[in-house]
């Protein structure tokens, strides 16, 4: 079923997707952790919008930050696994840093302060702060490992050959579902593993939900060593978020050229947006009807539930278009096959459990004592949901509607298998360009998307951060 | 320790937030081995003092001494693990990983010896909470976890501790328990006590030295002049 050669890429992609996952996590913990030891009001007033713009920069697709860094890299020399590496890390830092600033959010200042009268700050952060935080910064950093499991498009513009690129290959070579699905099942269990962890792990967050920080006190005194990697995380920051634009902005040469490849690829740009629209709009009609479930769910079916919910990520992109085409392609349903409908179904598979998870987090911040008193007032049940239920679940609505959106333009593994002859989404051009075309035009269409994603991504914090349920 | 030597000397102490005057020339001192109640009404800087004087804050201006020694002004503090104190917070802020023997053993990590564990021993059983060194937070009582936080802030055997309004939200027979609780203790273990509350009947029953602390300032409280608030009768 599985050769050596294939043994050993297996090995190697879990090697390197740990290590994408690990370096992301202890970046986005030291420079989050900042918050901590320096805790200044005009330094957090500085450090704020830097967290922001490097959160956001997680709508930002892997191989915009590839494309940003190849050159740097070719000029080097530096290329294969470790390239590949640094260049995920730049792309998943954002998933690092926001789960950091939500672990250590988690962590009550009563906590931190009890410990800080019985013993050294360096031992509060040790053995109080960091095992409170835990729960979010293992979240984040199995959310970095899946992510990089599943993502081909990176390590395959650096040469290296990962499995989920092999599952894609071997579907091609074979045009039998059957090879790339037992070739998938050593990754499916593995990433099932994980999502059960995360499963409970999600439960700890959730909990923690409604706790913060309340008070300013004088900040943790750490060791000389730990401010020194602190420092050279925040730096890092700066560096994840300026070398796409700056790079593009260079490769672009003049404005023009942007106009020019936008007008070139308008066909492929209408066909993203419908696409992306429809899976979200979706993807949030399913995930409402699932989140209100899932919460209200009984905590010993929750977990089950989760699991559930969350095991579509479980799945190689490849094989969501393998698994869709072979089913459809069947006599009888061939009324989806070929159709618009085919990359709608794949991206829902594939992100909808992310609107499921935005959608609960936002039932969860909502004040039980509001809902129960328009259950009270009400003129009657549409009026309580049109006055006071949607108002309040609308933030979580629209994050969880961009979320899908952008993710759905950025998608390649599961879009390129299912796409209707002759259409192509944005990605799929410039991933075929990047192979085959013009610099300029592809950096014409980088920064469309990156502006595309930026802007996308500064809507969910505002919309997400201003009306924030009970807080 | 001489039994009325000066423990805590707070000397002309000020605090704002954001232009506003939360404590103004504060003063006042603590003998070894009394019991002081600080009152005041909600806002009226209570919970700001007793962070001051822990040392998770620093002063605008003025001192605070611990035994003599500068601990806090305006321009240096020293970290609040170095001040001896015990500590306890309104919220039990027991750590959710550990278990209660883990929590009250947390100081301990750098003076591990026997004596000091003898100690530890015996305010285990003068705050009855054998049966659960083993359990999680999250299994406590309110009641439980109050007295697992009392006995963490005395295991590290503190010279002055701190109590911040430490049984709000309990009821009353509990809160009665609890305060006939902290008494004992702080008279078997000699310990100096300040304790923080808003609840007249509370105050009576720690101590007659008693101090409000209202737009600021602080002003001694003579014991006959203390309104009474609730008519309950402590044992």
């Amino acid at each position: 079923m599985i050769g050596t050669r294939q043994l050993i890429l297996f090995l190697r992609t879990l090697f390197y997707s740990a290590g994408t996952g690990a370096f992301v996590m202890i970046i986005g913990a030291l420079a989050a952790s900042v918050l901590w030891t320096f805790r200044h009001k005009t330094l957090a007033r500085l450090l704020k919008p830097l967290f922001i713009l490097s959160c956001v920069m997680i709508f930002v697709p892997p191989y915009v930050h590839a494309l940003a860094w190849a050159d740097l890299f070719y000029r080097y020399g530096i290329e294969g696994l470790g390239a590949s590496l640094w260049v995920m890390v730049m792309a998943l830092l954002p998933v690092g840093l926001g789960f950091s600033l939500l672990g250590f959010y988690l962590v009550e200042d009563a906590m931190v302060e009890a410990g800080r009268t019985l013993n050294r700050d360096s031992i509060v952060m040790k053995s109080i702060i960091l095992p409170i935080a835990m729960p979010a910064l293992l979240t984040g950093m199995i959310f970095s490992f899946l992510w990089t499991v599943h993502d081909f498009s990176v390590p395959s513009l650096f040469f290296v050959n990962i499995y989920s690129l092999e599952i894609f290959a071997k579907y091609s070579a074979t045009n039998n579902p059957f090879e790339p699905f037992m070739l998938s099942l050593p990754m499916i269990v593995v990433a099932t593993l994980i999502i059960i962890l995360i499963s409970s792990l999600s439960k700890k967050l959730m909990l923690g939900l409604r706790k913060g920080h309340t008070k300013e006190s004088l900040p943790l005194v750490m060791p000389l060593w730990f401010r020194c990697l602190q420092i050279i995380a925040i730096v890092i920051l700066p560096v994840q978020i300026s070398t796409p634009m700056i790079s593009l902005i260079m490769k672009v040469a003049k404005p023009s050229n942007i106009w020019i490849s936008i007008l070139q690829a308008r066909r492929e740009l209408g066909f993203t947006l419908l696409l992306s629209t429809l899976t979200a709009t979706l993807s949030v009609i399913f995930a409402l009807l699932l989140a209100k479930r899932v919460v209200e769910a009984e905590s010993r079916h929750k977990l089950l539930l989760w699991v559930c919910i969350l095991f579509p990520l479980a799945i190689p992109a490849p094989l969501v278009g393998i698994g869709l085409v072979t089913l459809f392609s069947q006599r009888g349903m061939g009324f989806i096959y070929g159709t618009l409908w085919m990359p709608v179904l794949a991206n829902m598979i594939r992100f909808a459990p992310l609107a499921v998870v935005t959608l609960s987090v936002q039932l969860k911040r909502m004040d039980q004592g509001l809902l129960d008193s328009a259950s009270v007032f009400q003129k009657n049940r549409i009026h309580g949901f049109i006055r006071v239920y949607l108002p309040m679940i609308l933030p979580g609505l629209i994050s969880a509607f961009l979320i899908v959106f952008i993710l759905t333009t950025g998608e390649l593994g599961a879009t390129l298998l299912v796409s209707p002859p002759g259409r192509s989404t944005l990605t799929m051009r410039i991933y075929n360009y990047m192979h085959y075309g013009s610099s300029q035009m592809i950096a014409g269409l980088c920064l469309t998307m990156l502006a595309l994603s930026l802007s996308t991504g500064l809507i969910v914090y505002r919309v997400f951060s201003k009306t924030g349920g009970d807080r | 320790m001489n039994q009325s030597s000066v423990l805590l000397k707070i000397n002309q102490l000020c605090k704002s937030y954001e232009n506003r005057k939360i404590l103004e020339n504060i003063a006042f001192e603590v003998k070894s081995g009394e019991s002081i109640v600080l009152m005041g009404p909600s806002g009226s800087g209570k919970t700001t003092l007793f962070r001051l004087i822990i040392g998770l804050e620093m002063p605008d201006d003025g001192e605070i001494y611990l035994e003599n020694r500068l601990v806090s002004s305006a321009k240096e503090s020293i970290p609040p693990f170095q001040r001896n104190l015990g500590v306890v917070f309104q919220n039990p802020a027991l750590w959710p990983h550990m278990n209660v023997l883990s929590n009250i053993l947390f100081a301990m990590q750098k003076k591990d010896t026997k004596h000091i564990h003898e100690f530890v021993d015996l305010v285990i059983d003068e705050m009855e909470i054998r049966p659960l060194l083993k359990a999680y937070p999250s299994r406590l009582s309110g009641g439980e976890a109050r007295r697992v936080s009392i006995a963490r802030a005395l295991a590290s055997r503190p010279r002055l501790m701190l109590m911040d309004e430490p049984l709000t939200n309990l009821d009353t027979a509990l809160k009665d328990r609890m305060l006939e609780m902290i008494k004992r203790v702080t008279r078997e273990f000699e310990t100096t006590l300040i304790y923080i509350t808003h609840d007249e009947t509370e105050s009576r029953y720690i101590s007659d030295k008693c101090y409000r602390l209202q737009n600021g300032t602080l002003t001694r409280i003579e014991v006959g002049n203390r309104h009474c608030l609730s008519s309950d009768k402590l044992p």
